[in-house]
């Protein structure tokens, strides 16, 4: 009952803090386009179209905040977990890729993959590691002719 | 449409290359379609970058394969699980999982595999005499009509099937957004790249697909419940209805089809609203509207042929306007620019070899479907075994492999793994992801039409009311946003 409490209180803080980020993000893409310039209406500038676009999202961001109000929460709320995790595990792959090869890549991608599933076990890790890695050769290497290491240290 | 075009069609459709190219479509489309949790929206924005490596032609066929072979799968887990296998197949689970119940799970995956081999024929065969006529209506149309359709396409996609049409119209406009980064095509003047060399050509598409389809299903499918066990077998001979109940499935398989023809035609509604809709359909012409929900064939014969339909004739908007039909036809349209080919009315003449080999390798891959559903639906039957760790892990580093491939720098895959986080984010404070890729495929067309418009105008803005097709996409644009706002405004009068 407490967890479904804390995650319904979450869940309305999020759900206005998500509209506010549009109206940020809006009025940002407004103001910078001004730098773009206008140009005339018979030859619009590269601004122009940018410029109604952020003033379009601040507007309606300012509507979905004022109707979020009569929401329905969904209870399940988010689970940081998984979110966090999963991109995460992209991350590092792009980041060990070019730097230690294919393979190492890989086992720490399903490493940190691994981490974001509550209910995998090592040896699920382990197999899924030693599966992707063949297959990531096979098909990226040789299928797909990617110039990348196999293993580079 | 006349006997060469069929007959070119069919060289390119029956090339080696396209053969094997629409069965892995198709065959991939079959068993994403059949395991819950994955989409054909996931599927084929994995599938985007190898398809970079081919030719055009082949690689449509390819995606479209998915996309339809999608359609055939998902009734297999709603009938055998009550798990719709995608969301278009939602509603066969209230008579298909009733019949499974009941011992007939064989006949009622045979029906879905006809009702959906029928649904498709028949919008195969409108799209035929129809994309080239439409294509020809369309050759009149100046960057004024351009605007307007476009504008009326992305305002029905966000608001008619999202069940959140302010958040939808929200999300067309993040899209939108993110059209405009990169190089101006007129001034050359770099807009919101951040000094990223990277985003000079823009936010990839397949990227943003990616990450809101991909990796945000993932997530989602980690953070939610585990899939259930207790799978039967399902026998070839088990399969065969009766000729009575094959009799019956005729009427509603052709109000399913005709349904869904015109659902798919609609620019922004897909296979989900059309299967709900021919549902609805055969309750309403029921004698005996008790016999829904506990196992009734018209239940799945007719949005099972709705959703097939609806999907085949999707391609008609966007192979003769360049409109998308919804949101995996905008994904197959950034898929065409992405290639080089600009789509439009001039698309079924400049590239006959494309669109008619498009369309008859339709032909091919439905036949090579009924093929895989019925005589070998127990494989299908049996990838829904798979634990779900191994699938999930899997995804995601095909993901990652394709990201890279596509420019061959980590760049992409970041830009996947931020767009997977945002889409997951969104998806659960119930803002629809779809809308937005269709903003980003159509906004920097959209924003040439309409600098265009005003520099034949010379600024005057009447041009686009002047202009009679023009000024009736506006109206219905302004009608689609009356009717979207409408019960927001009641709702303050009366609150409750």
């Amino acid at each position: 009952m407490d967890e479904a409490k804390k995650n319904t209180s979450e869940w309305y803080a999020w759900s206005v803090a998500v509209p506010l980020i549009f109206i940020g993000m809006g009025l940002y893409v407004a103001l910078v386009a001004l730098d773009f310039g206008l140009g005339k209406l018979a030859r619009p500038g590269p601004g122009v179209y940018p410029l109604a676009l952020g003033i379009m999202l601040a507007l309606l961001a300012l509507a979905c905040l004022i109707a979020s109000r009569r929401e329905q929460p969904d209870v399940r709320g988010m689970s940081l977990r998984p979110a966090l995790l999963v991109p995460a595990a992209l991350v590092v792959f792009g980041l060990c890729l070019e730097r230690f090869g294919l393979i190492p890549a890989t086992v720490i991608f399903t490493f940190v993959a691994g981490l974001a599933d509550r209910e995998a076990r090592s040896m699920t890790v382990l197999i899924t590691a030693a599966f992707l890695s063949l297959t990531g050769v096979l098909v990226f290497i040789y299928g797909l002719g990617v110039p990348v290491h196999i293993a580079e240290f | 449409m006349d006997f060469q075009d069929i007959y070119l069609g069919l060289q390119v459709a029956f090339s080696w290359q396209a053969l094997i190219f629409c069965f892995v479509g198709v065959a991939v489309g079959t068993a994403i379609g059949v395991l819950p949790g994955i989409g054909p929206l996931a599927a084929i924005s994995m599938a985007l970058p190898i398809t970079f490596h081919l030719d055009p032609t082949i690689s449509l066929i390819m995606l479209a394969g998915i996309f339809y072979g999608a359609q055939y799968g998902g009734s297999t887990a709603s009938i055998l699980l009550n798990l719709p296998g995608t969301a278009s197949s939602a509603v066969i689970c209230l008579d298909g999982y009733p019949m499974s119940k009941q011992g007939r799970a064989g006949v009622a995956l045979f029906i879905a595999a006809i009702a959906s081999f029928f649904g498709s024929s028949f919008a195969i065969l409108l799209m035929m005499v129809f994309t080239p006529l439409l294509a020809t209506f369309a050759l009149s149309f100046t960057s004024v009509e351009y605007f307007s359709v476009m504008l009326l396409a992305l305002i029905i996609a966000s608001t008619v099937s999202t069940g959140a049409p302010l958040k939808g119209l929200l999300m067309v406009i993040v899209g939108l957004i993110l059209g405009v980064v990169g190089t101006d095509v007129s001034s050359g003047t770099f807009r919101y790249t951040f000094g990223l060399l990277e985003l000079a050509d823009g936010v990839s598409m397949a990227a943003v697909a990616m990450g809101l389809f991909g990796v945000s299903e993932v997530i989602g499918s980690l953070s939610g419940a585990t899939r259930p066990s207790g799978l039967g077998k399902v026998s070839m001979r088990s399969m065969y209805p009766t000729r009575a109940e094959m009799r019956s499935l005729a009427k509603p398989i052709l109000r399913g089809s005709i349904v869904g023809s015109l659902v798919g035609i609609l620019p922004g509604t897909g296979p989900s609203v059309a299967s709900f809709m021919a549902y609805s359909t055969e309750q309403r012409v029921a004698r005996d509207r008790s016999r829904f929900g506990k196992g009734a064939i018209e239940g799945i014969a007719g949005p099972e042929a709705a959703n097939n339909a609806s999907v085949q004739a999707a391609f008609i908007p966007t192979l003769s306007l360049g409109i998308p039909g919804d949101v995996v036809m905008a994904v197959m349209l950034g898929a065409m620019i992405i290639h080089g080919i600009s789509p439009g009315p001039e698309l079924v003449n400049s590239h006959p070899d494309l669109f008619w080999g498009l369309v008859m390798s339709f032909w091919v891959g439905n036949i090579m479907l009924i093929v895989l559903n019925v005589p070998l639906i127990g494989v299908w039957v049996k990838i829904l075994s798979i634990p779900y760790h191994y699938l999930s892990i899997a995804i995601l580093f095909f993901i990652c492999i394709g990201a890279y491939s596509m420019t061959g720098s980590p760049f992409a895959i970041y830009l996947t793994a931020i767009f997977g986080l945002v889409g997951y984010v969104l998806n659960t404070f119930g803002y629809p992801p779809a809308p937005l890729i269709l903003g980003l495929v159509l906004g920097p067309m959209m924003e040439e039409n309409f600098r265009r418009s005003l520099m034949v105008s010379r600024g005057d803005f009447a041009i686009f009311l002047s202009r009679p097709v023009s000024a009736l996409f506006l109206l219905l644009s302004l009608v689609m946003i009356w009717l979207a706002i409408r019960p927001y405004l009641a709702q303050r009068v009366r609150p409750d």
